[in-house]
């Protein structure tokens, strides 16, 4: 399997400025930028701006917490630019038009956000209180069974509890107050943290190398939360995923990650480990280049991707 | 490892492949895991060797395995070699390193969590326990291993630790044998002084492994060969780190093919050690034409403190 062609990416340093050199979005700039500008003789194609996503994502989150709406609408429509199918994005990009008061706008990221990633609850709320808002009760309530079937499964010593109780209450109430419901940009401070989110990180890594692939995605998905599509959390979340023999799922994740970051040489090892696993030799040969093609010094991901190919090449 | 037990040592910094990126920080490797206040004295200087005089020839042979091998990135595997950690990060010149910080893994500056799961699935033990990283070059009996020839344990020690501490490919033996010599070679009584890291410093390394890479070869034992080409490669990139991003960087144009060229030779080290011996001789006689322009150009390179610490 190819990875899908994306040309090379032109941040602004202005970009970076803006997000205050997070150390991850900082990095990623660094990793990543190419500089750019036109009129270089090569086709507009080629030269027509891109975006890091995870640089872009932080950007979208200083500016939604200064109410800054426009600009944080216009980094997360570059984040889904190039990662449309991040949930995170898309919920963040709703909450952007809700601070506009464009609930009607709200609503269809809110909708993708839940289809993508069913059990967001603050995704949930929101899209009951706009559906409200909007004069659709019907729908609203909808949101409201939602709350109350999860509730249910999840009883009430779970974790999610005091959350799901709390999202029940403001659905019920936009409910009532149909039209007139007030609507709030909630708090963030789950996305907030980098610190936190450093922390999911390197707790993902020490899960992994323990083998503990469902704890490790869940801080993954914490990590995730605070720097949006990063290729490095997208790589694992794929290779925990990939543990877990989801090989669709992970298969998702690997070409996010590549999607995002052309040449990233963690999601192309483990992407042609991968093929290896389901028997596509040729493919994981194709990573294999890939990979020696931009190490010109040697990497540790080609090393191993190697041992690999000549332990199955033995074994058959 | 409980999660909770994990987050408490999580130090602020950044993430694990891409720390030390930020903004201010050198593009050079070895910043990702130094301390900001000791960045000039780490890019610029390495402490001067403690190594005695070989005995004889093939403890010489074995030294040089084990001095390259000790710079070798892919030495070491896992989350260790994905970083570009060598053992001399840690040891440097084969001494401890004051100014190493790694995220998750140290606690004050100079330590290491070696039970850490970050860099380990072998050994990870759920506690943050950082400790101070030993001066191989110091007296010997303030480290824990007993280096005595005889009892092994030194190669036992070594063997564990790439292989566990750091998930790390299975080793040849010559390559512990090598790892060991070196080690056991480093002593307070033979100390060189503090050295310039310059791009001279970095290309004897490079022709260093690559000569031992060449005896190795001849003695039939690709694979352990191969580890040293893979260590002359690594060097080669971190001579191109001090060239990128700056002016200097168009003085590179040959490095690349080197570089290539010494990735072909680890190619046919794997299937005929005996042929890629020619290929070294080649590559070892052909390499002005790529260096004159390094030379030329070093003072504009990040060699230069200047240019690593401009005046702002």
């Amino acid at each position: 399997m190819t990875v899908p062609p994306f040309p090379a990416r032109i941040i602004t340093r202005t970009v970076a400025r803006t997000v205050g050199c997070a150390a991850l979005a900082c990095c990623a700039v660094s990793a990543l930028a190419m500089g750019g500008g036109g009129g270089g003789g090569s086709m507009p194609s080629e030269t027509a701006p891109q975006y890091d996503p995870a640089v872009e994502y932080r950007a979208g989150l200083t500016a939604l917490q200064a109410q800054r709406w426009a600009d944080a609408e216009k980094s997360f429509r570059h984040v889904l630019a190039v990662s449309p199918r991040d949930a995170n994005t898309n919920y963040l990009m709703a909450l952007s038009k809700i601070g506009r008061s464009d609930y009607k706008g709200a609503r269809s990221y809110l909708e993708k956000a839940v289809k993508l990633e069913p059990a967001m609850i603050p995704a949930h709320e929101q899209l009951g209180i706009a559906l409200a808002k909007l004069g659709e009760a019907d729908k609203a309530k909808e949101q409201l069974d939602w709350f109350t079937a999860r509730a249910t499964t999840c009883g009430t010593a779970c974790a999610d509890a005091t959350v799901l109780q709390q999202g029940a209450a403001a659905v019920q109430a936009a409910i009532g107050a149909g039209k007139q419901a007030r609507v709030a940009v909630p708090g963030l401070l789950m996305f907030a943290s980098t610190q936190a989110g450093d922390g999911a990180y390197l707790a993902a890594v020490a899960l992994i190398n323990e083998h503990r692939y469902n704890d490790a995605i869940l801080s993954l998905r914490a990590a995730e939360q605070v720097f949006g599509p990063h290729p490095d959390i997208l790589t694992y979340l794929g290779f925990a995923n990939r543990k877990l023999k989801r090989y669709d799922i992970a298969e998702a994740y690997y070409r996010r990650a590549l999607a995002v970051a052309p040449g990233h040489r963690g999601a192309t090892e483990y992407y042609g480990e991968m093929m290896l696993e389901r028997g596509d030799v040729a493919g994981a040969t194709r990573m294999l280049a890939q990979l020696d093609a931009q190490c010109t010094f040697g990497c540790a991901e080609a090393d191993e991707l190697r041992r690999w190919i000549v332990r199955r090449s033995n074994a058959s | 490892m409980d999660r909770p037990a994990i987050k408490r040592f999580l130090i602020a910094a950044a993430m694990l492949p891409l720390i030390g990126a930020a903004a201010g920080v050198p593009p050079l490797r070895a910043a990702r895991w130094s301390v900001p206040g000791q960045l000039a004295k780490v890019l610029t200087t390495e402490p001067g060797e403690c190594l005695a005089a070989a005995m004889d020839s093939p403890t010489a042979q074995r030294i040089a395995i084990g001095r390259a091998a000790f710079r070798a990135p892919l030495l070491l595997g896992g989350q260790a070699a994905r970083a570009g950690l060598s053992c001399n990060a840690c040891h440097r010149g084969g001494h401890g390193n004051p100014a190493f910080m790694f995220p998750g893994l140290s606690g004050d500056p100079g330590t290491a969590d070696v039970t850490s799961s970050i860099m380990s699935s072998h050994r990870g033990d759920g506690v943050f326990n950082p400790k101070p990283i030993p001066d191989l070059s110091g007296p010997k009996s303030r480290l824990k291993v007993d280096q005595d020839a005889a009892s092994q344990q030194l190669e036992h020690f070594i063997h564990g630790l790439v292989t566990q501490e750091f998930d790390g490919p299975e080793p040849t033996p010559a390559t512990i044998t090598g790892l060991a010599a070196y080690v056991r070679a480093l002593s307070p009584n033979h100390c060189g002084a503090q050295v310039a890291l310059d791009l001279d410093h970095d290309l004897a390394r490079v022709d260093e492994a690559l000569r031992t890479a060449r005896a190795v070869a001849a003695s039939g034992d690709g694979e352990t060969a191969r580890l040293m080409v893979s260590s002359a490669r690594s060097t080669l990139g971190l001579i191109d780190e001090r060239y990128q991003q700056t002016p200097a960087r168009r003085a590179t144009a040959g490095l690349d093919g080197a570089a290539t060229d010494l990735a072909a030779i680890e190619r046919r080290l794997a299937e005929d050690p005996a042929a890629a011996v020619k290929l070294i001789d080649r590559w070892l006689g052909n390499t002005e034409r790529w260096r004159g322009p390094l030379r030329a150009a070093q003072a504009h390179s990040l060699y230069s403190r200047a240019n690593v610490f401009p005046r702002r």
